[in-house]
């Protein structure tokens, strides 16, 4: 089954850097999500012309794009985690759920509202180093 | 989300609330878009599927290309190379959704934990692959004894709402006829 992944808050400067740098991982379909719609549309098609062949998508629903996908990528700003959480909370159960922020330290918010998801934090940084492989993700 | 797997427990066990809360928490839910895998010959079956919604094949593809249709699975059943799920041996089937589909996928790790933490559901997994197995030796029954005409007609009797969302191409391939033979029987027995 191709993996796929949405990234919540794709617009967010760590959201757009992330995809930028993930965008090119072969297999891969990316649904992207941000409630800027038009910066939205703006990244998807410079995403596909840098990109060419690649499976990406945006989506206006978060809960559904969350539900199809198999890893999450969280790039909202801390203050939108705990509402973010609440709106994919049903559809990440066993989830893995990628959390990016600064220092790469653990959101207690996250693990407090999605317990039955798999949390990873991560600085920017270490994103490159991430392969996504068919039982999940290794960095 | 998890109204037709629980209904589909309880028609076999009873589970109390804390237990329907606890199994649900073993439980991946995931939609497919028509015509997107769940898995594709080569790959090792990670997860056992539940369909809560929608339509999926499981199939294989034959040296000249033709493609050999092993089950449909519809709401209310489950869906799984069971070979590949059990031994982690890469699987020679694919299983596409042939509909939008939401299913609750379950992993092996997850699969045992949750024996452990509910035990009533080795009852129902039991129950299950009895039913599995009955199933399959009337296939393989049907195939070796019965002509296309009955073999169609056992289908026909428990799958109606398979028989108006599949199409017939696909029923044939399930079957092990030419489509055209199918035409001539569905004929045949509209002409009875």
């Amino acid at each position: 089954m191709k993996k796929t992944i949405a990234i919540i808050g794709a617009t967010e400067p760590t959201g757009k850097a992330a995809t930028m740098q993930l965008a090119s991982h072969p297999g891969v379909r990316f649904l992207l999500l941000s409630p800027d719609t038009t910066a939205l549309a703006s990244l998807t098609q410079t995403l596909h012309a840098s990109f060419p062949g690649a499976e990406i998508e945006a989506m206006t629903c978060t809960r559904d794009a969350s539900w199809e996908a198999d890893i999450i990528l969280l790039t909202v700003p801390e203050a939108e985690e705990e509402m973010v959480a609440q709106l994919i909370k049903e559809v990440v159960t066993g989830k893995i759920v990628i959390h990016i922020n600064e220092t790469g330290s653990p959101s207690e918010t996250l693990q407090k509202a999605l317990p039955h998801s798999i949390i990873e934090t991560l600085k920017p940084g270490e994103l490159a180093g991430l392969s996504f492989t068919q039982s999940g993700v290794r960095s | 989300m998890f109204e037709v797997l629980l209904g589909n427990i309880n028609k076999k066990i009873s589970l109390t609330e804390k237990e329907q809360e606890l199994v649900k928490t073993f439980f991946i839910p995931k939609k497919l878009r028509r015509k997107q895998f769940l898995l594709q010959e080569g790959e090792v079956c990670q997860y056992t599927a539940f369909v809560e919604k929608g339509l999926l094949r499981s199939y294989n593809v034959d040296e000249k290309g033709h493609e050999h249709v092993l089950q449909f699975a519809v709401e209310d059943w489950w869906i799984a190379d069971l070979y590949s799920f059990l031994t982690g041996e890469p699987s020679g089937y694919n299983i596409d959704a042939l509909e939008d589909t939401e299913l609750l996928l379950i992993n092996g790790s997850s699969y045992e934990a949750m024996m452990e933490a509910v035990p009533k559901m080795e009852r129902y997994f039991r129950i299950l692959t009895q039913n599995s197995l009955v199933a399959t030796q009337r296939r393989l029954s049907g195939n070796i004894s019965l002509s296309a005409e009955e073999n169609y007609k056992q289908l026909i009797a428990g799958n109606t709402t398979i028989l108006q969302r599949v199409p017939q191409h696909m029923i044939a391939s399930f079957l092990g006829i030419a489509p055209e033979t199918l035409s001539r029987v569905r004929r045949q027995m509209t002409g009875k």
